[in-house]
């Protein structure tokens, strides 16, 4: 008997153990900041990320993030003279969850942002990001927050084990491509016709996924495929139940191979009154 | 049986073609709230009335709950005479289902005053409207119609900070059609955790 109760001790101890190692993160995320040098000199810029691990089962939003949920936030405490450029968003993949189309991240995903010193930097900077996100699982949503720190010191750059991982996460941010030109069009009521046209083979469209950066502009649960040849490529795509006229702009991201790229359109302006004195042509 | 499927189907197809819409009849109602109370949405015709779509464990209904804004905006529209249901389509085992019962001492404790409190586990009334999100908010007005299917306000996030910078869509939609005034703004999207159907 005393034997049975010391092996079921063990057992609910080893479960709670087991239990306790599963206990959901806070917001279904762990999250790091992660540095590709620990020092930076005076002046120069040292590149970053936040890496975020995502619970199985769960996942956070893009910037765009679909029929529901919000895309991750990012805000900086920097000492006096630091500066962040904006942070990188990867290219999104496409999920239904709880019925609804979402784009955004599961597993490990790095979110890059390159800072830069101020030329009299000297000793030690103490740096702050505080993120904010939603995770939702088919199950339920849970927002996530975290206050991240970084320290960097005055000094040459130095790889960290972690630097080639920044490197690869710069290259999943979209670019803004050259060489490519977007045109949007309506076609009937309820449906956009896309154009892109480009003399570059490596931006070819076909097979990639394709997302919106523009909200409430195409149906979120409609895949943008392209189809054409000879350097232009075109969709037809369904409106989204919110688009609210006119047509006014639209940004795409293309998840290319080997880049992702992003190209963008806006209406070209209302034809200018006679007697207007402002120089539209300064629009570009 | 092919026959069924296919009626089936035919049905499906039906009622997503008959979403509800701005200005069309109001999707039916016939359900009991978890008081027992039967509510049908005919006899409740000449009467403005609020559907909420509600999940207390998503963290967009916790803010405009904790925050007590929809409380006030649920107080305000009972002083109106508005009919205010609060729906709960959370299925059995997602976030946010509970039992009538347990519907009821949530809702108490989280502030709600709405009239109604419906569990609708398996989803009908949810998908007749096409609610997508918790809160996702609706208003019938007295003549049966659509009136509203949007947000509760303009700011998407789960900050309760942002409700007094935001524009309350919804609750100048009600305001609206309680002054026979046109509703701005009628269809917009909401914001909210998906409903967990």
């Amino acid at each position: 008997m005393l034997r049975c109760l010391a092996f079921s001790t063990v057992l609910s101890l080893a479960f709670s153990a087991a239990l306790h190692a599963r206990t959901p993160l806070p917001g279904h995320a762990e999250l790091r900041w992660i540095s590709a040098s620990r020092s930076c000199p005076p002046g120069g810029s040292v590149d970053t990320a936040v890496r975020m691990t995502i619970d199985p089962g769960w996942h956070t939003y893009w910037l765009h993030p679909g029929e529901a949920g919000l895309p991750v936030e990012f805000s900086w405490t920097l000492p006096d003279g630091w500066s962040a450029e904006p942070v990188g968003h990867p290219v999104p993949e496409r999920f239904v969850s709880a019925g609804l189309t979402g784009f955004g991240y599961s597993g490990v995903v790095c979110f890059p942002v390159r800072l830069t010193a101020p030329r009299g930097f000297t000793g030690e900077a103490r740096l702050e990001a505080n993120v904010t996100w939603l995770a939702c699982s088919d199950a339920g949503c849970v927002p996530g927050e975290r206050l991240l720190p970084l320290v960097l010191t005055a000094g040459e750059p130095s790889a960290t084990p972690e630097a080639a991982q920044i490197d690869a996460a710069r290259r999943t941010i979209p670019s803004p491509a050259k060489g490519v030109a977007l045109e949007v069009v309506m076609e009937g009521e309820d449906a956009l016709r896309l154009t892109l046209t480009t003399a570059d083979p490596a931006l070819d469209p076909a097979g990639a996924a394709v997302f919106s950066l523009t909200p409430k502009l195409i149906d979120p649960s409609t895949e943008i495929r392209f189809s054409g040849k000879d350097g232009r490529w075109s969709a037809r795509v369904p409106l989204c139940d919110y688009f609210a006229p006119p047509l006014r702009e639209c940004t795409l991201v293309i998840a290319g191979r080997p880049r992702p790229w992003q190209v963008g359109w806006q209406a070209p302006p209302p034809p200018e009154k006679s007697n207007s004195t402002n120089g539209a042509s300064s629009a570009k | 049986m092919k026959s069924i499927l296919r009626f089936a189907a035919v049905a499906a197809t039906f009622a997503i073609l008959h979403a509800a819409e701005i200005g069309q009849p109001a999707p039916a109602i016939s359900a009991k709230d978890t008081k027992g109370m039967s509510i049908d949405l005919a006899a409740l015709k000449g009467k403005v009335v609020v559907l909420e779509w509600i999940n207390f464990d998503c963290p967009f209904v916790k803010k405009h709950y904790a925050s007590g804004n929809l409380p006030k905006l649920q107080q305000s529209a009972a002083a109106k005479e508005v009919v205010w249901i609060s729906v709960n389509s959370s299925a059995e085992g997602k976030q946010g289902h509970l039992a009538a019962a347990d519907l009821e001492t949530r809702a108490a404790t989280e502030g709600s005053k709405a009239a109604h409190l419906l569990v609708d586990a398996d989803g009908t009334v949810g998908k007749a409207y096409g609610a997508k999100v918790t809160p996702h908010l609706f208003i019938i007005g007295k003549d049966g119609k659509l009136a509203y299917d949007g947000a509760i306000d303009s700011k998407a996030s789960t900050d309760a900070k942002d409700i007094a910078s935001a524009v309350p869509l919804f609750a100048n939609a009600l305001d609206a059609l309680i002054a026979d005034k046109e509703v701005a703004d009628a269809k917009n999207k909401p914001y909210g955790c998906g409903v967990k159907y």
